[in-house]
């Protein structure tokens, strides 16, 4: 799963009926391809290949910008309770 | 102390923190959009000018959260889209991923620690239908890693926890977090049966308020939009005055007789884990489902007929049945956290 990989730069594109690309580069240069079949099935194609890895890299998530956006400054309703 | 609780469910959306006087601020939303084509700038304009939470991809405009439910209840013809089903997000809705990415970083525009630690809560795999509670976990998870707060950008530390254990940590800290906890969400049933604050084990049922839904409308010829609208309204003790609220209070009553059913089953199944206990256990029951007045003591009733393989104490339903499992959370984050 994407989260073991340590790595920096994951982009995410979203591709056609439900086919999702997650790439990953920078230590590691790898492409996973995560097809949802119309039964809710999960396949993961892994291509890619190794360059260097250390300890302390960490997935470094992004979601690539989906659209603009409005009226979410106050998205929610805020309930407030005294506390225990 | 610190850190943030969130209650990832079906239908709502809920985030938890304190305030600097240790008040619990709950952000709630609704999990639902609708797709609008932006064919007509006019009426997307005035949207936007009304303060409606709005995404402007291409042609194509999304309304959010609980505008998106008051369009589709006044409009009927227009679809309403739910981006999780039956506890998990929704394989079948292509943009689920994103539109929640959306909803649940604009709930969380409190977070002022680089790496606060934030528990959220998943679903156990149903024992009634085929679930995979880990790949959506693992997306909740990605999710909340992309977030960066603003200005600072700050990022989180996201920890799942089970949507029911979090519900014993919210409201049986007097009976030393021993107990089960049974969240009646949208989409599942959760169930934890919890000692010392230690999950024993932990199960879920997919069909609840969905399912009463989908099964009222059916029987009335009204659309789940509406049936769930006038869900809100009913109140499980009285006797029903129209066609609508006779559908939906029988199909509460169904849902409970099975669910109950299938606790009776799960419990037995998982009986070799069963804890040796010398009291009766206490059951606290939550979630948005469980809300309308009555629906404690139907389910309570039902419960007694059903002859449980372990003794049961009171059912306890909180006032805030809504909010207890986001509770839970931030009380796991904030006991992680010491």
């Amino acid at each position: 799963m994407p989260q073991k990989i340590k790595a920096r730069n994951v982009t995410y594109v979203q591709g056609q009926d439900g086919e999702v690309n997650l790439k990953i580069d920078h230590q590691i240069d790898l492409n996973l391809t995560i097809n949802l079949d119309s039964a809710g099935g999960i396949k993961v194609n892994v291509q890619g290949s190794y360059a260097e890895q250390t300890e302390d890299d960490e997935v470094d998530w992004v979601v690539p910008d989906f659209g603009a956006t409005t009226g979410l400054a106050d998205f929610g309703k805020n309930i407030k309770q005294e506390g225990e | 102390m610190g850190g943030f609780g969130f209650d990832c469910g079906t239908y709502n959306l809920v985030a938890c923190h304190r305030d600097s006087d240790g008040n619990f601020i709950h952000k709630r939303e609704v999990n639902a959009f609708l797709e609008m084509p932006l064919e007509n700038r006019f009426v997307f304009n005035m949207m936007k000018t009304a303060g409606v939470p709005l995404i402007e991809r291409g042609d194509v405009a999304y309304a959010l959260g609980e505008a998106a439910i008051n369009m589709a209840y006044t409009m009927p013809s227009i679809e309403l889209k739910r981006p999780m089903k039956d506890g998990c997000v929704n394989p079948k809705e292509r943009d689920a991923f994103e539109i929640m990415n959306i909803m649940m970083h604009s709930l969380l525009d409190d977070v002022q620690n680089e790496g606060d630690l934030l528990y959220y809560s998943v679903p156990a795999n149903a024992i009634n239908a085929e679930t995979d509670a880990d790949y959506h976990g693992k997306i909740l998870e990605a999710i909340f890693k992309a977030y960066r707060s603003k200005p600072d950008g700050f990022k989180i530390t996201p920890m799942p926890i089970n949507e029911a254990l979090a519900l014993v940590y919210a409201e049986l800290a007097e009976k030393a977090f021993t107990g089960i906890g049974i969240s009646f969400g949208a989409g599942m049933v959760n169930l934890c049966f919890a000692m010392y604050g230690a999950p024993v084990f932990t199960f879920s049922i997919v069909n609840s308020g969905d399912w009463i839904d989908k099964q009222a409308a059916r029987a009335t010829g009204e659309s789940v939009t509406f049936i769930n609208k006038e869900k809100e309204k009913i109140d499980l003790g009285q006797e029903p005055k129209t066609l609508v609220e006779r559908a939906i209070i029988t199909q509460y009553n169904l849902m409970i007789e099975k669910t109950v059913g299938t606790i009776k089953k799960g419990l037995i199944d998982h009986s070799d884990k069963k804890a040796r206990l010398d009291h009766p256990v206490d059951i606290i029951i939550a979630g948005g489902t469980s809300s309308p007045p009555g629906f404690d003591s139907l389910f309570a009733k039902v419960l007694k007929n059903a002859e449980l393989p372990i003794d049961i104490g009171r059912v306890i339903r909180p006032n805030d049945p809504l909010y207890s499992v986001a509770r839970g959370c931030l009380i796991a984050a904030e006991n992680a956290s010491q």
